[in-house]
């Protein structure tokens, strides 16, 4: 609260004009409504209990976010439809269908909107994901081509980039990226993308290259 | 309190009755509690008028987190040394049993246990058994634990070095080639499989009992319950090979497992231990495995490299409010995925029931040399 003068000094046993009432009330009145600040509060005098919720920061988690199953296609090379007892059927994202392609180019995972206070925004995006590694991996009996496979990662607020990860070569790994951004108050939208390599002419399309799953969106708005 | 409004005697500026007078200030003196949001200027406070604006001990971080801690077992090796027989973790199959089903339940759910020196300890502050809000006064064993509000926020995150994975049974690559990788026929397969590491939670006990820890969204003790709640291994656990004979994965075994899109797995950490190839050509030999890890041997023709380390994390929002007195990382193995074609999912498994050594099944150990955890609790009032 600023120093205010003090506009009217009431005399003991004088006549008082009422307006006098008003200067000297309402000084304290104009702090009181809506002019309080720190000066008025004291220091560590709000409570949790005194508080709205969410009053510094808001955190907002998304979870179980996976690929669309049926978007998945086998992998051909390596699994068939009758594999052995030990086996299982790998299924992922393959070059030449969509989202890949022809590879480098970056595929939506997911796209999720917040309500912002001015302030900074920490993205947190993190999943599992598996490579098929053709280079310790070679198509049964026919090619010994090799081929290092990667994922990366990237996080984008309103279709601007404001993170790309490395390349992520392990056979399955957890992939964990995180940033913290100035954010303006407003809604915003957070979009996680990835891609793979491009394909090489001797790439061959029957390869799952890359599937993830698990996905974790968590976002925390720490006020200004 | 909200606006004072006054009876205002200007411009009239005659004789006023005390009556309203008085009732002036007494509508000043009765709002002298209770101020909220009409009184107090836009963004007219700073952080020192909240209660918690600054730490108050080295763990309570002050508006926004209540309380955030971090620990490591401190176990730290050369390279090329060999982990203690305690920093081992065993895979679900264990073909040295002599009975037909080679599984050891107990492998299913080990906690990271080993402490500074490769021994297991059950102590809280050792290992990965981290006391949440330190210990109490006086003691080095009893943790304070937090009182969980519903709608905090729990951010753990952990790292494990998986040192080495050591395939325990077989002295020969042959044993996975031939069930694995299979250079005689198109039964090919891929070879990925991965130990899972998770944190569990202990809202029971201070001393932090083994015995108390569950999952998060356990429906007897956990703070997250809302579905879907968190997979553990005992989601999807599939016998391979239906304990010896040939399956077809399509039909049997592989599709008991637990589709992700079920459950949460983002607090699983996925630990890659073996790559395989049937090789170029359909000769007997040609097929190679190789092992992600051995820091104790150093990288070869047969392993990729050396140690790794594996981190993960995950998020939890508390909908039921509980004391969280401590919180712990488990191992389980090994994992793989697999599409069930009949209900178009994917997902993944946990290898189980291999019967026999000649049926293969995958059987090792991931050693472990370092592990930390850390932990940190966001307010729900953000005060």
């Amino acid at each position: 609260m600023p120093y205010r003068f003090t506009k009217a000094d009431i005399i003991s046993g004088s006549i008082v004009q009422s307006r006098e009432f008003d200067n000297a009330i309402g000084n304290y009145v104009d702090v009181m409504n809506g002019g309080m600040d720190r000066d008025n509060m004291p220091y560590g005098g709000v409570v949790s209990a005194s508080c709205d919720g969410g009053l510094f920061q808001n955190i907002a988690i998304f979870d179980n976010i996976n690929p669309i199953d049926t978007d998945l296609q086998p992998d051909g090379n390596y699994v068939t439809l009758t594999p052995n007892r030990l086996g299982r059927l790998m299924y992922g994202y393959r070059y030449g269908e969509e989202p890949i392609n022809a590879g480098d180019g970056w595929a939506q995972a997911t796209s999720k909107s917040l309500e912002c206070n001015e302030g900074m925004l920490q993205i947190d995006w993190q999943c599992a994901e598996a490579k098929t590694q053709y280079w310790s991996y070679w198509r049964n009996f026919t090619t010994d081509k090799v081929a290092l496979k990667y994922m990366q990662w990237q996080i984008r607020v309103d279709g601007n980039n404001v993170y790309t990860s490395a390349g992520q070569y392990e056979i399955m790994n957890n992939s964990i990226h995180r940033c913290t951004i100035p954010i303006s108050k407003g809604n915003h939208e957070i979009s996680i993308h990835w891609r793979v390599p491009s394909q090489r002419d001797d790439t061959d399309q029957n390869q799952v290259v890359a599937v993830w799953w698990g996905g974790l969106l968590t976002m925390i708005n720490k006020y200004r | 309190m909200g606006s004072v409004n006054l009876e205002k005697f200007y411009p009239a500026n005659g004789t006023v009755e005390a009556a309203k007078v008085n009732a002036n200030f007494n509508a000043v003196a009765g709002s002298s509690q209770g101020v909220n949001d009409d009184n107090v200027a836009t963004e007219g406070l700073i952080r020192d008028n909240f209660a918690n604006a600054n730490s108050a001990t080295a763990y309570n971080k002050g508006l926004c987190i209540k309380h955030a801690a971090f620990q490591e077992n401190g176990y730290t090796l050369a390279t090329g040394s060999a982990v203690s027989a305690n920093a081992k973790y065993h895979s679900l199959t264990d073909n040295t049993i002599a009975t037909a089903n080679k599984t050891d339940d107990a492998n299913k759910r080990q906690e990271i246990a080993h402490n500074s020196s490769g021994a297991t300890s059950t102590q809280q502050g050792i290992g990965t058994k981290i006391p949440v809000g330190g210990y109490q006064d006086g003691s080095t064993q009893r943790s304070n634990g937090i009182a969980l509000e519903v709608g905090d926020v729990i951010h753990v995150y952990w790292n494990v070095t998986a040192w080495r994975w050591e395939p325990q049974y077989s002295a020969s690559w042959a044993t996975y080639v031939c069930e694995l990788i299979d250079y005689s026929s198109v039964r090919g397969t891929i070879l990925n499989y991965a130990m899972c590491i998770w944190p569990e939670f202990n809202t029971q006990d201070d001393l932090g009992s083994n015995a108390n820890f569950t999952s998060a969204s356990d429906s007897t003790h956990g703070f997250a319950r809302t579905s879907p709640g968190f997979a553990n291994p005992d989601d999807g656990v599939a016998p391979l090979g239906g304990g010896g004979g040939v399956s077809d994965p399509n039909s049997t075994g592989l599709n008991n497992l637990m589709p992700f899109a079920d459950k949460r797995r983002d607090h699983w950490t996925w630990v890659p231990v073996m790559m395989g190839s049937c090789g170029s050509s359909n000769v007997a030999g040609n097929d190679t495995v190789c092992v992600m890890m051995d820091a104790e041997n150093g990288p070869s023709d047969t392993v990729i490299g050396g140690a790794r380390n594996c981190s993960g994390q995950t998020y939890i929002t508390v909908d039921t409010a509980k004391t969280l007195h401590s919180i712990q990382l488990y191992v389980t193995g090994l994992m793989g995925l697999h599409y069930n074609t009949s209900s178009n999912k994917n997902g993944t498994f946990i290898e189980d029931q291999a019967s026999t050594n000649t049926s293969g099944g995958i059987d090792g150990t991931l050693h472990i040399e370092r592990a930390s955890i850390g932990y940190v609790v966001y307010r729900k009032e953000g005060v």
